[in-house]
């Protein structure tokens, strides 16, 4: 196997603030050091039908009144899932992505706060009846998901 | 969060990670440059999900959509977007925040 399309994830540096971060950051400089042909994409906060950060905040929303929440001022600029899906299938089919750093990115940047919020309305809005519809590529990547609520 | 039972919801690195902005940097080449528009979380997040986002509605560029996600979400009675409030506590160098949405839960 030579060809590597590599997860990584938003601001990553090797003096990043947390393990998570330096440690994606290795990785990266691994895998561009190993002479595979290597793409990195570096998704923001990953959302889709089954995150685990707008959902769980979702479902915390549910449990308690009030919700402590640390970083509130934080940015983020989620991506959908299948989109980051799209972009690991493009890489595949195009060999001038080799040796590149894409950058996935949702069109909008929010808070912590405003996202949190918006994971409460959509929750209160919501009926019983389910109307998710994953694609087969989301319900793939969404566990590699850059959430933070996964590392 | 980290110390509740079972695996942990939020941990401190997972706080450590969010004092750098996770936001693209423009420096790079992102989403477009591989030919795909990026899907507005809004448009993904319209439909009632029995508390997870739906996936209806949303399309990805440059691949046809699945008859499934070809329907645009049709607003849901009640489902107007009323604003919730966010409170803010700091103890000590720590910033805590508290949603509440509209229906005050």
């Amino acid at each position: 196997m030579r060809r590597v399309v590599h997860v990584s994830a938003l601001g990553v540096s090797l003096d990043g603030p947390s393990n998570y971060l330096r440690s994606k950051a290795e990785g990266e400089a691994v895998l561009m050091g190993s002479g595979l042909d290597v793409t990195v994409l570096r998704p923001s906060v990953i959302f889709g039908s089954e995150d685990r950060f707008l959902n769980l905040f979702a479902k915390l929303q549910a449990l308690a009144p009030v919700m402590p929440l640390a970083g509130s001022q934080a940015r983020f600029q989620p991506v959908w899932v299948e989109d980051v899906a799209s972009a690991v299938v493009r890489c595949l089919d195009r060999p001038g992505t080799i040796g590149k750093i894409y950058e996935c990115a949702g069109p909008t940047p929010y808070t912590l706060s405003e996202l949190v919020r918006l994971a409460g309305r959509c929750r209160a809005t919501s009926g019983r009846r389910s109307r998710c519809r994953p694609s087969p590529a989301g319900c793939r990547l969404w566990r590699w998901s850059a959430c933070p609520a996964s590392r | 969060m980290e110390c509740l039972p079972g695996e942990p919801l939020m941990s401190r690195d997972n706080v450590d990670s969010m004092r750098v902005p996770n936001v693209a940097s423009g420096h790079l080449p992102g989403l477009a440059d591989l030919g795909i528009q990026a899907t507005a979380l809004e448009a993904v997040a319209a439909g009632p999900t029995s508390g997870r986002l739906s996936t209806a509605g949303a399309t990805t560029a440059g691949a046809p959509a699945p008859a499934a996600s070809r329907r645009r979400p049709r607003p849901q009675a009640g489902a107007g977007i009323e604003e919730g409030f966010v409170m803010q506590l700091v103890i000590g160098n720590k910033n805590y925040s508290s949603c509440v949405d509209a229906a005050g839960v």
